[in-house]
Order: structure tokens, then sequence, then C-alpha cells
């Protein structure tokens, strides 16, 4: 079984050839399951899922999804688990490696435990290409169930590899009716670009040597969550947008100074599932997001929510244009430029808001403390990336930062700016 | 529900309609499939029924809302809680 992969798909692995780009799912586990449970779920989420029983090959020149009985089972590491904070050690190094794409699967896991089996954490790593956060989420979910007592039987008849975006795109979007507002597009993006390095010229930030990903972490408790989201209505405000702007102020205060107002790049991105035709049920594992760039001038005195709004009338006029789903078709494209040109940042920040999991905060004898999504960065990448959601009631960011841009210190820093700045808003 | 409160399921029917330019919905159809809301419009939608109601809508409640029967019945229990 084969199908191509789609230009998003695409994206990701090209992006992966280039520097390690990997997703680290992390799970923090009070009442740590059995190893054998552990391994059954494994094998169960692979029985039941094509994607993770595929592997990516590449002939003349396109990449495809493959499933064959070679393919290994989810590959599973068991690792002493030290404190508390021994997770972070593991997805760091999950970061930084590349998944061997072409021996499969695409999916793999550390389980973090210690002898008395009062804890643990299970670290997963895995290829973008085949989970967004609403297929890892109902992964995890499924995965937790599944730890509980016997996993179910392996289906009789394997769902088929679900389609890629290209398949699914409403149908003002397909075939010829695309090329119109495919070509408009591109010649705004071509407009941005322009007027982007003439305002910032000199100004571009830095493409460093090669680096390595780091994490910080930091949430807001609930009550400040639901004021932030309270306050946010009324401006008539999407929480991401507040979280993107908050973002942008706190890197323009720490990379631009007092440059005074200039325009800076975000990305956010754009969950298609309920824009493709037809909708993916939420357990289709697959990648149905793209990525949206939009330039925002930032001043050094701006308030949150001037800059919110800001943001948001351009994510608006992007949705508007059906560039959220346009983007997903040109992904490839634009990561084979930056990553051959390598001569400036595609953006300051990027961040991905999944809102809630849905996850329970117990399954059986097992808790779900907390959950982290950690996505690799590199050279090319944004200085300052996150991936944020909700979970308990209480909003909080996984940041990944580079060391060749940020020391330690100087990263701590930026993340508490980006929480400040929204608990002040709120208040 | 006291007395000139306004009903959650005539709230919702019509905030919904007035947001997405619909001139009916049914309990069944799904906001973003069906009725092509997007994040903004639910945005607005919770919004306006917040402040019709006096009530808030938390965002994981509002993420878990698929159908706009879904949204009366959170409304509705949000309003009697």
């Amino acid at each position: 079984m084969e199908r191509h992969l789609g230009n998003i798909e695409t994206a990701w692995v090209l992006a992966g050839r280039f520097a390690p780009l990997t997703v680290a799912g992390v799970l923090r586990l009070g009442g740590a399951p059995p190893l054998e449970r552990v391994r059954a779920s494994l094998d169960a989420l692979q029985q039941h899922h094509r994607l993770l029983q595929a592997r990516i090959t590449r002939r003349r020149g396109r990449y495809s999804f493959e499933v064959t009985a070679d393919v290994p089972p989810i590959p599973l590491d068991v690792v002493e688990r030290r404190d508390a904070d021994h997770w972070r050690e593991v997805a760091t190094a999950v970061l930084n490696q590349r998944l061997d794409l072409e021996t499969g699967p695409l999916l793999r896991c550390v389980y973090l435990h210690d002898d008395a089996g009062t804890d643990g954490d299970i670290v997963f790593a895995y290829d973008h290409s085949v989970l967004d956060a609403t297929s890892a989420a109902h992964v995890y979910e499924q995965f937790l169930t599944w730890c509980q007592g016997p996993p179910p039987a392996a289906p009789s008849v394997a769902p088929p590899l679900p389609p890629p975006i290209d398949d699914l795109l409403p149908a003002r979007l397909r075939g010829r009716a695309r090329i119109a507002p495919k070509t408009a597009f591109l010649r705004r993006q071509v407009a941005d670009e322009l007027a982007f390095r003439r305002a910032t010229r000199g100004r571009s930030d830095a493409v460093r040597p090669e680096a390595r990903c780091h994490l910080v972490t930091r949430s807001l408790d609930s009550t400040a969550t639901d004021e932030l989201v309270r306050r946010a209505r009324r401006h008539r405000l999407t929480t991401n947008s507040v979280i993107g702007a908050a973002m942008l102020v706190a890197a323009h205060r720490h990379l631009r100074g007092d440059a005074g107002r200039l325009p800076m790049r975000a990305i956010t991105f754009a969950d298609l599932r309920s824009d493709l035709e037809p909708p993916p049920a939420p357990d289709v594992l697959g990648c149905y997001i793209s990525m949206m760039r939009f330039t925002v001038p930032v001043g050094p005195d701006d308030d949150l929510w001037t800059a919110a709004a800001a943001y948001q009338a351009q994510v608006r006029a992007a949705w508007e244009h059906d560039e959220h789903l346009l983007s997903a078709t040109v992904a490839k494209q634009l990561v084979r430029m930056s990553t051959t040109i390598k001569r400036m940042r595609i953006g300051s920040t990027a961040h991905s808001y999944a809102g809630g999991l849905g996850l329970a905060e117990r399954y059986g004898e097992i808790e779900l403390i907390d959950v982290h999504g950690f996505i690799s960065n590199n050279r090319v990448g944004p200085l300052v990336t996150a991936f944020v959601k909700i979970n308990r009631g209480a909003l909080s960011w996984d940041f990944v930062f580079l060391d060749t841009d940020f020391d330690e210190a100087t990263a701590e820093r930026i993340a508490d700016t980006v929480c400040d700045g929204l608990v002040e808003a709120a208040a | 529900m006291s007395a000139g409160a306004p009903d959650p399921a005539a709230s919702v029917r019509l905030a919904v309609e007035l947001q997405l330019g619909r001139e009916t919905v049914s309990l069944d159809d799904r906001l973003a499939e069906d009725l092509d809301a997007d994040s903004f419009d639910l945005m607005n939608i919770a919004a306006v029924l917040e402040e019709d109601h006096g009530i808030f809508i938390t965002e994981e409640a509002a993420g878990a809302v698929r159908t706009v029967g879904d949204l009366v019945a959170l409304v509705t229990s949000l309003v009697g809680s």
C-alpha cells in the first residue's frame, strides 16, 4: 500500500532533510502503567492506524508513504526515571535528532519510569507529516485508554491511508479554479516580501550556523487564563490573536530594543479539518494544518490589545482570501526556497495554538498530570517558537529556542515577558 | 430561568443566524462543517451569548462545541448553574 505525499507533507520532509525536524509529545503520568501494558498499547495503536505502519520512501523525485510488512513495531526505549524533570532532557534529545523516515515507523516512544512505579513520563517522537495536534490528542487518548487493560483486537480490515489535504480542497480551489486565487495569493506574498525587505533593510535577523534546540515551559493559572479569554472576547479578539501578539511584542522588546516601530513577521498554524471536503474526522490521523505568515508592525510601547487587533486584522484578511488553504498548496516550494537560499529567517515568532486538547484527567489508575508538545526549530526558522494549549483550564506554552540565538537566561526572560504581558493585560 | 431573561435556545439560534448570515439553523447543524463558522465567528457568537446571559464560556468548553445543539446545551447549563 502506497500513496504520494501531499504538498505540506512533503514540506515537512524537505525541512527535515535540512535540519532535524521532529515533534516531541510528552505525557506526564501519575500512577505509571506496567511496561507490558505500554508495549501492548503501542502495538494496538500501530494495528489501528495505517500511517503508523508506514515509512517514507523517495522514487523518481517523489516522496510516498509506503506500508510494508518489514516496517518494524513502534520502538519503545525504557529509561530509568532520574527525577521529575528527566523528561526535559529526553525531549530535548528528540528535538535534535532525525527520525529514520526510510525505515519507519514514523512514531517512536521513550518510557521513563522508576522502580517504585509511582510516576512516569512518556515521550513520543514523531514526524509531523503523520500527526497534527488533533491527531496527536487522539493517539494519546487511545494510548492511555488501552494502557488500562487489554487493548482491543486488531481490526479485521485496517483503514486505508488517509488522503492528503491536496485531495480534500473545497471545490472552489480544485483544478483550474485554483489558478486565479493562487496567483493572487502569490502576488500578495511577493509584494509583502518586497515591502518587508525595504522596511527592515539592515535589520533582518541573522542566520546562525548549526544550532541546537532547547526548551522552556510556562503556564498561566486557570483563573488568569479565564480572565484573559474573557477580556479578549470583550475586545472581540480570539485567544489565538492575543497569544500571537504577546509573542510578537515580547520578541520586539528583546530583539529590537529601542529601534522604534518595525514590521515583524509572525507565523501561525491553521487547523484546516473543518474547511476540507469532506472534513476528516478527528480520529483520522494526518497533518491537516497549514502555515500562515503575516507582517505586523510592532512598536516598543504598543499595548497588547492594540497589537492583537493588528495581528487579528492580518489573520482575518488572509482567511477571507482563502490563504489558510492556499498556503498548504505552496508549502513545499516555500520550504525549498528558504532552505536553499539560507539568508534570512522566515519569521520572528511562530506559534501553534491548539486550545483544549480534550484529554481526560484520569484513565483508570493513570492520572494525566500534564501534556507537552515541542517542535524542532532550525537556523532559518523563527527566533521565538511555541506550541500553546489549554490543559486543566490553564494556558501553557512549550517554547523551543536555539542556543545560538539566546542563552538560557535570555530565553527564560523572553518566555516570562510573553506570560507577564498577558497577565498584565488581563488584570 | 427568571422572567425577562432570554431563552438560551432562542438566543443561541439568533446569535448564530446573525453572525453567519443564515436565515435559519437547526440544532443538528455543525457550526464549522455545515455552517462555515470560523474561529472569528465562534469568538463573536460566544461574546454575544456571554453578554446576553451574564455567563462565561471557557475556552475548553467552547472548543468542545460541535453543533448548534451542543451550544444550546452549554448555554443552558451555564445559565442554570
